[in-house]
């Protein structure tokens, strides 16, 4: 899709964030699976696995790029599966990445993992460069499921992944669960979720399966051949979730998202607090001050650039201060702790309290959520209705 | 020189029930007489609007002239092809009126229907030379030979040489030309008197202002003329002046009994009045008027609102120059409290209400927000005073009325004899009241009954056509106005009275309706994140109620740094969407919505 051509209207990130402070956090993308799931519609791509050497160099190439602008606390490699690729392959652009940018000051540094693509070389590998937290895709404890849901691994594969992470002391973990899976039952959940906390993970994350435009599911479902999405169910599945992680110690601290205190994702928290990150690789994304921009999606039309000595952006934009606020509120209202008002307002000027005071009498009334000072959050129903409550705290400018 | 017989001109319309093939006749003859060559068009060609070709079905009257040789002496010929339909007889009395004969097309495999009663009626008005004609005898289920005795004794025309033809094939056509040149009287005017011509129809364009359709009954219309229109005491130079052959086809002239167009560029559409007469200017001190047309009576009323409320104005000029091409459409400017300012609009009929919300939206693009139709009544206040209600609204509090009068209809039903009993049955179920049965032969009969407008207007043709297996056919003209037990039903949405919602029924059937209404409001309207409780009430009695909970679960699963962007593109997305919903206390209403009181947003559909 995306050539290798840069448009003209995409302006230099690189040169637009120099004054910026030294950018905190760094998202790395590797696009490669061993199968393309039927519900995915991230940027991954099955059967391309010739392209790993020379993608890898052009993530060791762009990270070069902002080798001085970056001082990262927080990494995360995401993907795709970036363990789908071998041990030395996974050292070598881990390792290059963190020698381009110089990794001292990291303090948490995740990976993607699948089960079934980790095995002890690729543990001791990813300890080796300094990767210390693990995200599991293991999505469900039950083969049917896991079948239903066209997953590669096994249940067992997802035991034998933690039993491999613990032994090659990876200090911390986290497990993916999906929830509500067509054919899932209640009872089906929660024998799930049993499993889930069994392993004691200090952070799991649990999604209702969503049906993303594109993918063969929503396809599937629109033909008939898959029941439609019925938010009732979803949302007991969803309720039943939170009670069994709360029992076990596992807060929810964002919508989806469980941990032990002081266990929370922190890089995600940055994502969710606004903060300026760079993502690195095909088709990241990043965010400096307002400025976001997108890399081209396709590996090889990214290596392609990258190879080049081009800007890999395949587009960018300056969002104006209440579309700011806006992000500021419908990624901050989903953390438990909700957003303070004052840092939208120094951020951007706007005054959520006086612009829009009716939309949170009228929240505030109905239960949705709570303002305690400045800080504004979600409660009760108000988490089940978050798209509401951010629909009716969008902006008022342009007609 | 004085009026004379125009010897060489033959003016024609041809009429029949829908469907029977007027549109597929008329190619024929345009094929016969050599203006279009044969299989070249489509079919229907004569049907040029988008709307007319997707639904089959002709909407607005069409002449066209063409030329035709016999007995070696050359003919020139208009022919307007009409529509069947009932809602758009005023445009077959509008070309009836500049015609000296019909051509009574009747389907030879259905037989006399309740528009072929009603166009006939029309054509004896109008005083015209009435040919009935035979068509689709190439079906094999086609029964001339009964079917040419129901016209004998249903409408009184001798019909026994009546034509056989078939539109579909051409057969017959060429005789039927032939015999329609010996038998209709040519007009009758005299071209060296002055200008008078009949402004018959008109349509906008934006380069070339109003393009007006003349039929002349005396003189002769140059190019370059000085033309004045008489109703409205303005003048224009005919620029160019045409003949449709059947697209425009500029001449230097045109002369009476011939019909024709004239660009003048007419900006000001409040000029243009269909029905006036057209002269030269200065106009002859002694100059008659023509009588120009009765007035159309609209029986059906909606409200037309626009979306954004930035279109009023837009919308008042599209309803200005559609009404240029329909004339027999209504409009005045009302408020609304749930909808801001729109326009109330006056219809002929339920499909004329359905076209010309369509042809507007097409032809203008501005969207539209249309409340649910109700018919004309009238109220006698406790004071003596009568008024004319033309929505819910408008209807005092009860303590102020004295008689509450409803349009009542003259029904005439043709169907098969199997079809009388459940005819019967539906009449009587719509508060009707028998007047009279007619066989028209052995298998086939006429009832009449009289039955209040808004019990037929909305969805009777369609139980009609559903309990006689499609044969039984409907024509109406009103009858009057009569005294009934009436009420004006108010919907509340959360406790707040939704003006464009309310409607007029009967008291006995009120509570039905509100509930149907309530319940199609609960599927339309999209839960909220409160519970919203919806009421029916005559006066403050309730009489219905229905709750729309509040909505469950709307949460996205999943969102990290790289979804914000397209996340907050698509609350914007979202955003314009609400644009199109109306804001009526702390609910949002969608514009469909507004439709509800018709019963079933289903229905709607259907209709399509
Ligand atoms: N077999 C056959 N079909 C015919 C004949 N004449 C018309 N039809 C068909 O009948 C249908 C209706 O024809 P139209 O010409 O549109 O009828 P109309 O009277 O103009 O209809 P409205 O303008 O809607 O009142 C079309 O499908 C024609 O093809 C005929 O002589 N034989
Ligand atoms: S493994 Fe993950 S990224 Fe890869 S296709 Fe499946 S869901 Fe998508
Ligand atoms: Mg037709």
């Amino acid at each position: 899709m995306d050539g290798a051509s840069t448009s003209a209207d995409v302006v230099d990130v690189l040169a637009v964030t120099e004054g910026a402070p030294r950018i905190p956090h760094l998202y790395v993308h590797w696009p490669f699976c061993a199968r393309k799931c039927p519900y995915c519609d991230f940027n991954s791509h099955a059967g391309r696995d010739a392209e790993h050497g020379r993608y890898a160099a052009a993530l060791i190439e762009e990270a070069r790029r902002w080798r001085g602008r970056v001082d990262a606390r927080t990494v995360f490699v995401g993907g795709g599966t970036p363990t789908h690729v071998d041990a030395e392959g996974l050292e070598r652009y881990l390792g290059g990445i963190a020698e381009a940018l110089g990794f001292d000051a990291v303090e948490e540094w995740t990976i993607e993992a699948n089960p079934g693509s980790l095995d002890r070389a690729k543990v001791r590998a990813l300890r080796r460069v300094g990767v210390n937290r693990t995200s599991l895709g293991v999505q469900s404890f039950d083969d049917r499921h896991l079948k239903t849901l066209g997953r590669v691994h096994e249940a067992s594969d997802a035991v034998r992944g933690i039993e491999i992470l613990r032994e090659g002391d990876m200090p911390r973990f986290s497990l993916d669960l999906i929830l509500a899976t067509p054919g899932q039952t209640l009872a089906d959940q929660e024998r799930d979720l049993q499993r889930a906390v069994d392993l004691e993970p200090e952070h799991v994350s649990a999604y209702v399966l969503t049906f993303e435009e594109g993918t063969a599911f929503t396809d599937l479902m629109r033909q008939g051949r898959m029941p439609a999405p019925d938010p009732d169910r979803e949302l007991d599945h969803l309720h039943l979730a939170c009670e069994r992680l709360a029992a076990a110690g596992l807060a929810r601290y964002e919508i989806s998202n469980f941990a032990r205190p002081g266990a929370e994702s922190r890089h995600n928290l940055a994502y969710w607090r606004n903060a300026d990150w760079i993502g690195i690789g095909a088709g990241a994304h990043s965010h400096v001050q307002g400025r976001r921009w997108a890399n081209v999606a396709d590996p090889a039309a990214y290596a392609g650039r990258i190879e080049a000595g081009a800007l890999p952006t395949a587009w960018d934009e300056h969002v104006d201060a209440p579309n700011r606020a806006l992000e500021f509120v419908l990624m901050g209202l989903r953390l438990t702790e909700g957003l303070d008002l004052a840092t939208v307002e120094a951020a951007t000027g706007i005054r959520y309290e006086t612009t829009h005071k009716e939309e949170l009498d009228e929240l505030l009334r109905h239960g949705l959520v709570a303002l305690e000072g400045r800080r504004l959050r979600l409660v009760g129903r108000g988490f089940d209705l978050a798209n509401t409550v951010i629909q009716r705290l969008r902006p008022r400018t342009s007609a | 020189m004085a009026r004379q017989s125009l010897d060489h001109i033959r003016n024609f319309a041809i009429v029949a029930h829908i469907d029977h093939g007027k549109s597929t006749l008329a190619d024929r003859i345009l094929e016969v007489t050599g203006l279009v060559e044969r299989g070249v068009t489509e079919a229907q060609l004569l049907d040029d609007l988008d709307l007319e070709r997707e639904r089959g079905i002709t909407i607005k009257a069409r002449a066209v002239r063409m030329h035709y040789e016999k007995d070696g002496k050359r003919y020139t010929i208009n022919l307007i092809d009409t529509p069947g339909h009932v809602d758009f007889s005023y445009e077959v009395s509008r070309s009836l009126a500049a015609c000296e004969g019909a051509v009574l097309l009747v389907d030879a495999t259905q037989g006399v229907e309740a528009q072929t009663v009603a166009n006939t009626y029309l054509a004896v008005e109008a005083d015209l030379e009435i040919i009935p004609v035979l068509n689709k005898v190439d079906v094999a289920t086609a029964r001339p030979d009964e079917v040419a005795e129901e016209i004998e004794t249903v409408l009184g025309i001798p019909a026994e040489d009546a034509m056989r033809v078939s539109a579909k094939t051409g057969n017959g056509v060429k005789e039927l030309v032939d015999r329609l040149i010996d038998e209709i009287p040519p007009p009758v005017g005299d071209p060296e008197a002055p200008l008078k011509a009949l402004l018959f129809d008109a349509v906008y364009d934006t380069y070339r202002g109003v393009v007006i359709y003349l039929r002349l009954i005396d003189g002769v219309l140059n190019k370059r003329d000085k033309i004045r229109l008489i109703g409205t005491d303005t003048e224009y130079e005919a620029v160019e002046i045409g003949v449709l052959a059947p697209d425009r086809v500029k001449v230097d002239s045109l002369q009476a009994g011939e019909s024709g167009y004239v660009v003048a560029n007419i900006k000001s559409l409040a000029d243009v009045t269909i029905g006036d007469t057209v002269t030269l200017a200065p106009p002859p001190p002694d100059l008659e008027p023509l009588p120009g047309y009765r007035p159309p009576r609209p029986m059906v009323y909606c409200g037309l609102y626009p979306t954004y409320p930035k279109d009023f104005e837009a919308l008042r000029k599209a309803l200005q120059t559609l009404s240029l091409n329909d004339a027999s459409f209504t409009f005045h400017p009302e408020t609304s409290e749930a909808l801001g300012f729109g326009f109330r609009c006056g219809f002929l009929g339920l499909l004329h209400m359905e076209i010309v919300q369509e042809r507007l939206e097409r032809e203008s693009d501005i969207d539209l927000v249309q409340t649910a139709p109700n018919v004309t009544y009238r109220i006698t206040g406790t004071d003596g005073e009568e008024i004319r209600v033309e929505k819910p609204s408008d209807v005092p509090d009860t303590n102020l009325i004295d008689s509450f009068l409803e349009p009542i209809a003259r029904c005439s039903i043709i169907t098969p004899t199997e079809g009388i009993g459940p005819i019967m049955k539906l009449c009587t179920d719509r508060r009707g009241v028998y007047v009279e049965q007619q066989y028209l032969s052995p298998t086939r009969a006429m009832l009449v009954w009289d039955i209040p407008l808004q019990e037929i207007v909305f969805d009777f043709y369609d139980r009609l056509k559903s309990v006689t297996r499609g044969y039984g056919t409907l024509d109406y003209d009103i009858k009057g106005y009569e005294p009934s037990n009436l009420v004006r039903v108010r919907i509340l949405v959360n406790a707040v009275e939704v003006d464009a919602l309310s409607m007029i029924c009967h008291r006995d059937s009120a509570e039905s309706r509100g509930r149907t209404v309530l319940k199609s409001l609960r599927k339309s309207i999209p839960r909220h994140m409160f519970a919203v409780p919806l009421q029916a009430a005559i006066g403050g009695k309730i009489i219905a109620r229905e709750t729309i909970s509040a909505m469950r679960k709307d949460v996205t699963a999943k969102c990290y740094g790289g979804d914000i962007t397209r996340k907050r593109k698509l609350l914007e997305k979202q955003k314009k969407g609400k644009a199109r919903m109306k804001q009526v206390g702390s609910v949002e209403i969608p514009q469909k919505a507004f439709l509800s009181v018709l019963g079933g947003g289903d229905d709607e559909k259907k209709r399509r």
